[in-house]
Parts: structure tokens; sequence; C-alpha cells
């Protein structure tokens, strides 16, 4: 459409929905953070044409209950802020909900609400203070917040380390007018990808969407992040809470479309991706030691992680059975069929994918953002197939363990349990 | 077997009753990629007393325990089921709710294969002492889970007040001490009754052949031989008076408010009734409280609610009630907003014909995008307490739903109810 801004139309028939999305990037920076998270809350809530939440939900209510949603997240040093709309295909309901999408994302995004050079000053505030009511409650719940801490130990980059909804620090020092001008230099500066997925006449969403005016701009190609090694850290925090979480946090030298990458995919499955892992059988079901374990990576910024929810008392001896999983894989100590089961089920959930309309976008904004290192369906199945045992060693050898962070419940909540027994 | 084709959601449905009693639902979806198979006992956490096979007098067994057998029929002499799903490239789960217990496989590849193995794991219980002794471990921690999530130990909590000394009160998956208290005897004697194909259904969704599929199915049941059983007894849900204006301490952020609305009418037994009494309801509520009311709006401005509070009305043939929620720092006049404006709903600015209209349009249009989700699909007719009248028929009944007849059922409702309030309160 413009330098820096794509239009990517999807034709799909077989859901009953069409979804759209507009996506903002740019690179991931604690000055901007809280400005991007507080403008996803502005647009999602109210704007000029539509100045009250009843009014904003009414239209959309209209629409065949149209669903508007704005998120943020992050793709390794890039920081994402995107509207999404989903609404009934037109042809079920006799109504042009998809024209009326149209419309109402050009108002969301040009006719936000502001004057003066300003957001509206309470509207800003109301959604500040429901920000930090949400930050705050996002700590209540245990896994988020020990994986918060776990991704501070980790990161050496101050901005890397930062969560995509921002800090209670970052949204409370921002103010309506710094808002309001950020937002004028994200119109115009920021990389716009524009997705419609659905039953659709192509020629017709690129007029509409050409009547957004966005112009040329010059962006940021900087996708990947990595670290090199540091000391590892050790951390223990005691909290009240029942059941005491266990996080590690390794260091991985892949990235996403590199040559290891399936190899990378397949050895996480192998570790904890699935409930035929190592993880899940050796240390759940074998020797129960866990109720939840599981790994997980980022192939965006070299991060993986091992996750288990435990007995406070087991400590030790989950621990070190964790760590004995990662060494039977770097001992080659698996069977073929293992690594078969594995594959199969990394096939399948590629193909599932393209059950939901969110991840078939999200699967062509990859393709956009990265051309040069996408998959395409026969690349990535091909790969897949070919990882052999001495590649899964080889990609297990090159993680380096750089934190570990353990939440240690306290026993109040025992006897807290042992006294709801007499219901 | 039958068919049926419902045109204005463009979907074919086959129903097969199959001579040992089972229901099977196929709904054949030529594009999709995976293939999901859900198979459900009407068999909940609310079941701890019945009359056993072969018996005449009611037995009751510990609390969870319909939790306990769901984790409990994954194990095999030769192992874990998940494996064998595994190895299809499937992957498999399980759920208890009050009324139901279902499992489930998704897979793209052996979609045969798999709809056997959720039959034949479901169908061949292996319970002994030793696998018993082991899962209590594995369970404890599934519920110490659950005890540090504060959105669920207000749910909980609220329910405990609501239908205090019965099943109801009681975690889906028990206690330590109920769960420890568990045998394998109790399993099989919960299994004779509960598993039986006449209290089941499986439903299939998927690009699969439809005469295949169900040729495939019928001749896997006709291997099998079940028990003759009559009709099921299960003892009637007796809750004593609710108690309301409790509050427990938590480390959260902010207060947690809930209100309970416990129904005490009679429920009707016409399926198209009952259908139009849970969706006007839902309307209700959603009329008075929903983003759409200026209520809403008010509550929303005032920061007396944001954007946590939400609702609910739940139906079940044993009990009804509606639930709302919300992280608030005033729970006392947020309680008193809300039950003000059920008690004068009548004369409610938002309790009219144009806000029916605009939430009817809403509602048509969440349901055909709920439509795109197979397991959404899949739950929705496990669940089925509608009779002859299924998930699809919706738009139909959704349609005939006028203002008054919302005014009626409403008032059934609210005027025989008990209203209880919990609140979850920073340490």
């Amino acid at each position: 459409m413009a330098d820096g801004v794509m239009l990517h139309l999807i034709k799909e028939s077989k859901f009953k929905t069409v979804r759209l999305m507009v996506r903002f990037r740019e690179e991931m920076s604690a000055d901007t953070l809280g400005k991007r998270v507080l403008i996803s809350n502005m647009l999602e809530s109210t704007n000029a044409v539509y100045q009250t939440g009843k009014d904003f939900s009414r239209k959309l209510s209209e629409m065949y209950g149209a669903s508007f949603t704005t998120g943020v997240a992050k793709k390794g040093k890039q920081h994402l802020l995107s509207l999404n709309m989903s609404i009934v295909n037109p042809k079920l309901v006799d109504f042009d909900t998809l024209g009326a999408a149209v419309d109402f994302l050009k108002i969301a995004i040009f006719q936000p609400d502001a004057a003066n050079g300003q957001f509206n000053p309470e509207i800003f505030k109301r959604e500040q203070r429901n920000l930090l009511h949400y930050l705050a409650s996002m700590n209540d719940d245990r896994s988020y917040y020990a994986s918060r801490q776990l991704a501070n130990l980790f990161f050496e980059d101050e901005n890397q380390a930062l969560p995509s909804v921002g800090t209670s620090e970052l949204i409370a020092k921002e103010n309506p007018k710094a808002v309001f001008e950020y937002y004028q230099k994200m119109l115009t500066d920021n990389a716009i990808d524009i997705f419609v997925l659905g039953d659709v006449d192509e020629k017709r969403m690129i007029e509409r969407f050409a009547d957004f005016n966005f112009t040329d701009r010059a962006v940021s190609k900087e996708i990947f992040y990595q670290q090199s090694l540091t000391e590892s850290s050790v951390v223990t925090d005691e909290k009240e809470v029942a059941q005491s979480i266990l996080q590690f946090a390794y260091q991985m030298p892949i990235a996403y479309g590199d040559k290891n990458y399936l190899a990378l995919q397949v050895m996480n499955g192998l570790l904890g991706g699935f409930a035929h892992s190592k993880l899940f059988t050796n240390v759940r079901e074998k020797a129960s030691l866990a109720y939840s374990i599981s790994s997980t990576f980022d192939s965006f910024t070299g991060f993986l992680k091992i996750a288990a929810g435990i007995d406070v008392e087991n400590y030790e001896e989950a621990k070190s059975l964790i760590f004995e999983q990662l060494e039977a894989i770097k001992s080659g100590d698996f069977t073929e069929l293992e690594v078969e089961q594995t594959k199969t089920m990394l096939r399948n959930a590629y193909f599932v994918g393209q059950d939901s309309p969110s991840n078939t976008i999200e699967l062509e904004y990859v393709k956009a953002l990265i051309p040069d290192k996408f998959l395409p369906m026969s690349e990535f199945l091909k790969a897949l197939e070919s990882v052999s045992k001495a590649d899964l060693i080889s990609v297990a050898k090159s993680l380096n363990l750089q934190a570990e962070y353990f939440m240690k419940g306290f026993t109040v909540n025992q006897e807290k349990m042992e006294v709801s027994l007499e219901k | 077997m039958k068919s049926k084709f419902y045109e204005k959601i463009g979907e074919r449905l086959f129903t097969d009753i199959l001579p040992n009693g089972l229901t099977v639902y196929y709904l054949p979806k030529a594009d999709y990629n995976r293939t999901y198979g859900l198979f459900t006992t009407n068999f909940g956490s609310l079941d701890t007393s019945f009359v056993p096979l072969g018996e005449s007098e009611f037995q009751t067994f510990p609390e969870g325990i319909a939790h306990f057998l769901e984790h409990k029929l994954f194990e095999k002499e030769e192992g874990d089921v998940m494996y064998k799903f595994g190895a299809l490239g499937a992957q498999t789960n399980a759920f208890t709710s009050f009324s139901r217990t279902s499992y489930l496989f998704s897979t793209r590849e052996n979609s045969y294969e798999c709809t056997e193995l959720l039959l034949d794991f479901v169908q061949k219980p292996y319970f002994t002492k030793e696998n018993v002794e082991k899962e209590q471990g594995i369970i404890q921690q599934e519920i110490q889970m659950y005890q540090d999530d504060s959105d669920w130990r207000l749910f909980a909590g609220l329910l405990e007040k609501m239908y205090p000394d019965s099943p109801l009160a009681a975690d889906i998956a028990g206690t330590p001490a109920t769960i420890n208290a568990i045998t394998a005897d109790d399993l099989y004697k919960n299994y004779e009754v509960f598993y039986h194909p006449k209290n089941m259904n499986l439903f299939l969704t998927g690009p699969f052949d439809i005469e295949m599929m169900s040729d495939f199915v019928r001749s896997n049941q006709a291997k099998k031989d079940f028990a003759d059983l009559s009709e099921i007894q299960r003892k009637e849900i007796k809750a004593s008076e609710p108690i309301s204006g409790e509050s427990l301490e938590l480390e959260v952020a902010m207060p947690k408010f809930a209100l309970g609305l416990r129904g005490e009418d009679q429920l009707s037994s016409d399926s198209k009734t009952l259908f139009k009494y849970k969706l006007a309801n839902q309307l209700f509520l959603d009329l008075l409280f929903g983003r759409t009311s200026q209520r809403y709006e008010e509550l929303y401005n005032s920061g007396l609610i944001d954007d946590s509070f939400g609702f609910s009305f739940d139906l079940d043939k044993r009990f009804h009630f509606a639930v709302l929620t919300a992280d608030t720092e005033n729970p006392q006049i947020l309680g008193q907003t809300l039950q003000e404006a059920i008690k004068s709903y009548k004369i409610d600015r938002d309790f009219s014909e144009e806000h029916l209209d605009l939430l009817k349009r809403e509602m048509l249009g969440d349901y055909f995008s709920s439509l795109n989700s197979l397991e959404y699909i899949a739950n929705q007719f496990s669940s089925e307490i509608y009779g002859d009248l299924t998930f699809f028929d919706f738009p139909e009944i959704l349609k005939e739903l006028s203002l008054s007849e919302i005014e009626k059922f409403a008032d059934q409702f609210i005027s025989e109810m008990k209203k209880v309030e919990f609140t979850i309160l920073p340490k």
C-alpha cells in the first residue's frame, strides 16, 4: 500500500467468520512501551465517534456481535500493537458486516477521543487506572509472576526483559499529551501489516484499505534478539502459596528458520513439549514429583524455559530429576519411537493450526516479517522429517543454563486446607 | 441413523442410537484438517449418592470420585493411554464437571484408530489398589494448584455458601481426605452404573466419510457386552439454607466480589420451554448488566467495576443459578447496586424492546462465530439437556423469544431465588 505498509489477503471459505487485523510494529523500548500499552487500551474502549463504552458496544452488537479487540505482543526485538476484528460472514446474516468492520477500524485508528493535542484526559485516567489494576492482578497469577522473575534474571538487555504489557512504573508515569504525541508518530513511522482472512472480495478490500492513506515509512528489520552467555544466577522467593514453582532459563543459539530450527522443535517436544516427553513421563507420571511440568522456547529471543509446579519438600529431588532428563537427551538416551512420535505431533500441530483463523494470520505475519527465513509448508515438513538423532543431541548440548527461579511456598495454606476438610 | 440438515447454519448432523443404548452424533466437516471426538458420560461430581448395580439401597461415595475415576481410566496394565494417542499423532484430554465427565481426542491422522482407542480405553477399566494409591498424590497436587487461583477460589467459595451440605459445595476434585478414602472397589461400583452406554454419548466431527465412520463405531460397539441397566437412581440434591455475607482473606491486589442467585423455582420438563428459560435468563442479565447497558457504563465510569466484571447463568437438571463477579474497591456498594437492579428490573431503562433486538443480533452473531470451533460444538452437544432440540436449533429459538417471555421467565427465576454475597479480601 506504501513503503512499510502491507495488505495481506487470505482467501478462505471454511470459516463462518471474516477476521481482520491491523498491526503496528517497532523496536521494543522502555521509552515507548507504556505509551503503546495505553494506546492499545484507549483504542479498545472509546473514540471520537463512539464516545461512551455503551455506544461503542452497541455499535459492535449491531454488527451482529462483531468483536473488536486490541492487543500487544513481543516478537524478538519488536513490539507489536494489533487491532483485531472478527465478524460473521455477511452471507450468513444478510448484512454487510465486512464493510461496517472496515469503517469501524478506520474510525478506531484515525478518530481517537482526543482534542487539543491530547487524549481525552478523563478516559485516559480511567484506562491508566484499569491497566494498573490489571498489572497488579497479573502478579496474583503465580506462574505469570514466576515467569516474569525468570525473564528478569535471564535477559541482559533491559528492554528485552520487559513484558509486552509493560510494567506499573512505565504505565504510571505517562500523561495524555505525551501519549497522543507519540501516537501521531506511531501512525507515520511504524511498520504496518493489514490482514483480511475469509470469504472476501479482494478488489474491494484493496480499495477500502487504500482509503486509509498510510504514507511511506522506513521500518526496522532487526527482528531477532540473541544474547551471549552470562554468569548463571539463582533466586529463591518465599511466598504464601500452596504449590511451589520451579523454573529454569536456558540460552540457545538457534533462531527461527535456522538450519537447526526443526531439530530444536523436536528436541523441545522430546524434552517437555508433549505428554510423552521426558519431563512429563519421568518427573510427573513416574516419580509423581510435579503436577505440571513443561518446556517451551522462543525462537526469536534464544530463550528456553523449563517450568514445574511442585511440592516444596520435593525441590532437590525434582531439580535433579529435571536435569537428568536433559542429560539423557544429550547422551542420546531416547528411542526412535519417541522421536517419530514427536515429529508426528509437530506435523499435526502445524495442520491443526490451519483450522484457526488467528493462527493462520500469525503464520502469514511471520512470513511477512522474515521472508528469507520463513519456511513454507513443504519445506517445514521436509525439514521436520529429516531431523536426525545426531541433530537432537547437538541441539541439547548447545543449551546453556543461565538462571533458576524458585517460588518457595509456605505451609500456611496446608493448615487452611485441613480446616476446610471439616465442611 | 437419522440425518438432519440445518439450513440456517449450513450443517448436516447425523444421530445414531445404537442397540446398546449409546447415542452417537456425527458432524462431517470436509474442509477441516482435524477430527475431534468427545466421549461423555452423564456422571459428575454431584453423583456421589446412587444405587449401585444389583443393589437396592443408596450408597454414598467420597467427594471427588468422578474426577478420580476420570484420571484413573487413562491408566491401563500396559501403561498410560496418553502415549497410545501420542503414537497415533493425536492429543487427548478429559474433564469433569458437576454432571459430566468427557474424554476427547484431536487428530489429523489415524482418525479411525483414535476413535477406536477412545471407545476402548473408556470402556475397559483397570483399577488396582496400587494404581489408586499412586494417583492420590497427583490429584493432591492438582487440588493445591487450584487453591492458588483466586478467581477459582471466589467461585468455589460462593458455591460453598450457596449450597451448604450438598455436593455442589464440594470441590469437583474432592479434598485430600476424601481422595485418600477412595478404593478400587468404589471405582468399579461407580463405573458399572455410570459408564453404561445408555448413560453416555459420543460426538465425532471432522473430515471423515460418514458411512465408513458410523459402520466403524457400530461394529466396535457390537463386539462388547454390557450388563442390563435399569434407570439410574441418583439421590436428589438437597442443600441447607444459603449463607450470605461471608468473606475470605487471600493475597490479592483488590477485593473480589461475587453475588450468587440460587434458583429455587421448579424447572419445566418440556425441552423447548427449558431451552427458552435458560436463554431468557441469560438475556435478562445481559439487558441489565451487559456492556450495552446504561448501568454497565455508569458503574465502569465510576470505577466501581472494571473489565473483570462478568456474569453467567448456569442451568442443569438438578440446579440453576446466576453468578455475577467483579474485582472492586467497594464490594458493599456494588452488591447493593446489583441487587437493587434485579429487584426493580421492570422499570429499568435498559429493559426495552430496542435493547433486546440489539442483544439478539449480537447473540446470533456470537453463535455463528462459535461454530468455527469444533471443540465448542462438541461440548455443547455433550451437555445436551434439551431432549429433541439441539445446539443447532439455537437460531430458531432465539428468534422466537420476546421481551414479554423474558419477563415471564425472569419473574419465575427471581421471585423465588435466594441471594448470596461472598467476598475475597486482600490480606
